[in-house]
């Protein structure tokens, strides 16, 4: 069986280090990407199911890579993974097509519901 | 293949001939162990010790006992070995049957203090017993013997609840006498040193390679009169609770006054006691600050503590490094252990990560500040009973932080 391939998008290491340890231990197969332009990248190279995004980055932020990926990839879930909590920003998202919203600090069995949830609908 | 080279830090002053005999002897032991080289470096006087050694993968240093304890605690730093002044080492005794199993327990009974004990030096077990317990002093003439079977006697016939002897008084009681003793805890009677390491140290290695190289070596004195031993954690459990137990804070300790303790390495003790005579002078000062300030926050701690035993709530609170401090009943239900078996004890002996990641990792990223709850497990048990999900929240107290661990859903209920 094919794993479900998810890109974990987050400027910090420590993050997408955890979350790519977290995914394998769930039987996915994370790839991952330190910046808005190397998440466009990845998706452009790589078949990819789910995007799990951070909002704060430098450079491109991810309320501009959501916005791409919408236009490019329409039917790919995105879940917005943040320790933004100002609760404008949390209905932009879901305005501009996100998926879900996880804040930070994660609930680890909510997200992985949430994945599950999101995968289950894309199909 | 290069060879690996570590930084041993030192504080910035003249080494004596005898500190610098020591130094090669460590850096041979190194060689033969790990072929690893040794470079020695100054602190320097500006940027905080911590923020130095943290730029280095393979650091070491030498720190005080209570140093060791603490940058273990907070920082993630390892102990590699002990140098030890002294072949004997103290203990604390009591009858193999009694009750007692922390230090506290033995708050207000009688215990024995032999004179001649260590007492000239601060020691937080020492000073415990003073506070807290009845103390009953052996006359000098029991030490002129230095047989201690009269108090043993007492001991057994529990009209005293403990007592202190050294390593060399244990040994002259014959073999029946000593099965029917337990000893509490030991911990040093001079002033100890610990060899420690960064976080990124091959810590296994080499205390694998040590142990068997300790095996082998003869425990002779080195040129300085100190030796080498093992780290046994069991040393650290009753100087902890000893602090605790007088209210101190360890952080507060080493942060604002390290520069009391961590400098005594390089210097000739006998050559150099007024120094040392001025920082015993500056450790009684900070002792009167620091149980004032702990006051304040032994008592917001405190209720905190007595609000968690109360809950109704599977909960539990315990420090950064997985010391329990304190449960509700609920949890003590679900782990079916009662409050004095797990009080002190690590965290991690009781559940783990349903996941793979260690509880220790799971907890950096709490602290960290990515996640906030994860699925545990009893460790002794297995069955989907026994599975749960876990919610954590830093609590922060001063400069402590405290993490409240509570129980949520339960598989299957």
């Amino acid at each position: 069986m094919n794993k479900y391939r998810i890109l974990i998008v987050d400027d910090e290491q420590n993050v997408c280090d955890f979350l790519e340890e977290f995914l394998q231990f769930k039987g996915y197969a994370p790839l991952k990407a330190y910046s808005g332009v190397e998440a466009l990248q990845s998706l452009s190279e790589k078949k990819t199911d789910l995007v799990l995004l951070d909002i704060l980055m430098p450079g491109m932020s991810g309320i501009e890579v959501l916005e791409n990926v919408r236009k490019l990839y329409p039917d790919l879930p995105v879940i917005i993974l943040t320790g933004v909590k100002d609760r404008r920003v949390v209905d932009d998202t879901f305005n501009m097509g996100a998926s879900d919203f996880i804040p930070k600090p994660i609930d680890l069995d909510v997200l992985e519901q949430s994945i599950t949830v999101n995968l289950h609908r894309k199909e | 293949m290069p060879v690996e080279t570590a930084k041993w830090f030192l504080p910035k002053q003249k080494l004596s001939d005898k500190a610098v005999d020591l130094f090669d002897n460590i850096r041979g032991m190194f060689k033969t162990l790990l072929d690893m080289k040794i470079e020695f470096e100054y602190f320097k006087d500006n940027g905080s010790v911590q923020e130095q050694v943290a730029g280095h993968k393979n650091s070491v240093m030498f720190v005080s006992v209570y140093e060791a304890i603490y940058l273990n605690a907070f920082y993630d730093f390892m102990p590699l070995f002990r140098l030890k002044s002294s072949a004997h080492e103290g203990l604390l005794t009591i009858p193999k049957d009694s009750p007692v199993k922390h230090i506290g327990d033995l708050a207000g009974q009688t215990i024995v203090i032999p004179k001649g004990i260590d007492l000239a030096c601060i020691n937080p077990i020492i000073m415990y017993l003073v506070k807290n317990c009845k103390v009953n002093s052996m006359p000098k003439s029991f030490l002129i013997y230095s047989r201690p079977e009269f108090h043993i006697d007492q001991l057994l016939k529990s009209e005293v609840a403990a007592i202190l002897l050294n390593s060399f008084d244990y040994g002259m009681l014959t073999e029946s006498e000593q099965k029917k003793l337990k000893i509490l805890g030991r911990f040093p009677i001079e002033s100890d040193f610990t060899a420690i390491a960064g976080p990124d140290f091959a810590i296994g290695k080499f205390r694998q390679k040590f142990d068997g190289w300790l095996k082998i070596q003869k425990q002779e004195c080195l040129k300085d009169g100190f030796m080498y031993a093992p780290i046994e954690r069991s040393d650290d459990l009753l100087l902890i609770e000893a602090i605790e137990g007088l209210g101190y804070n360890l952080k507060d300790f080493i942060e604002q006054y390290s520069d009391l303790i961590i400098k005594t390495i390089t210097n000739n003790q006998a050559e150099d006691f007024k120094i040392l005579h001025e920082k015993y002078n500056g450790l009684q000062v900070f002792n009167e600050k620091l149980v004032n300030m702990y006051k304040e926050v032994r008592e917001s701690r405190d209720r905190l503590y007595k609000e968690i035993d109360s809950t109704t709530d599977n909960t539990i609170l315990f420090l950064k490094d997985g010391t329990i401090l304190g449960t509700s009943r609920g949890f003590l239900h679900w782990v079916h252990l009662s409050r004095p078996d797990i009080i002190g004890k690590n965290i991690a002996d009781l559940i783990a990560p349903n996941m793979n990641k260690t509880f220790r990792e799971l907890i950096q990223q709490i602290d960290y500040g990515l996640i906030k709850s994860f699925g545990v497990k009893l460790v002794k048990e297995n069955g989907a009973d026994n599975l749960a999900k876990m919610d954590f929240t830093i609590i922060e107290l001063q400069d402590s932080k405290i993490i409240l661990g509570i129980i949520g859903k339960k598989a299957g209920k």
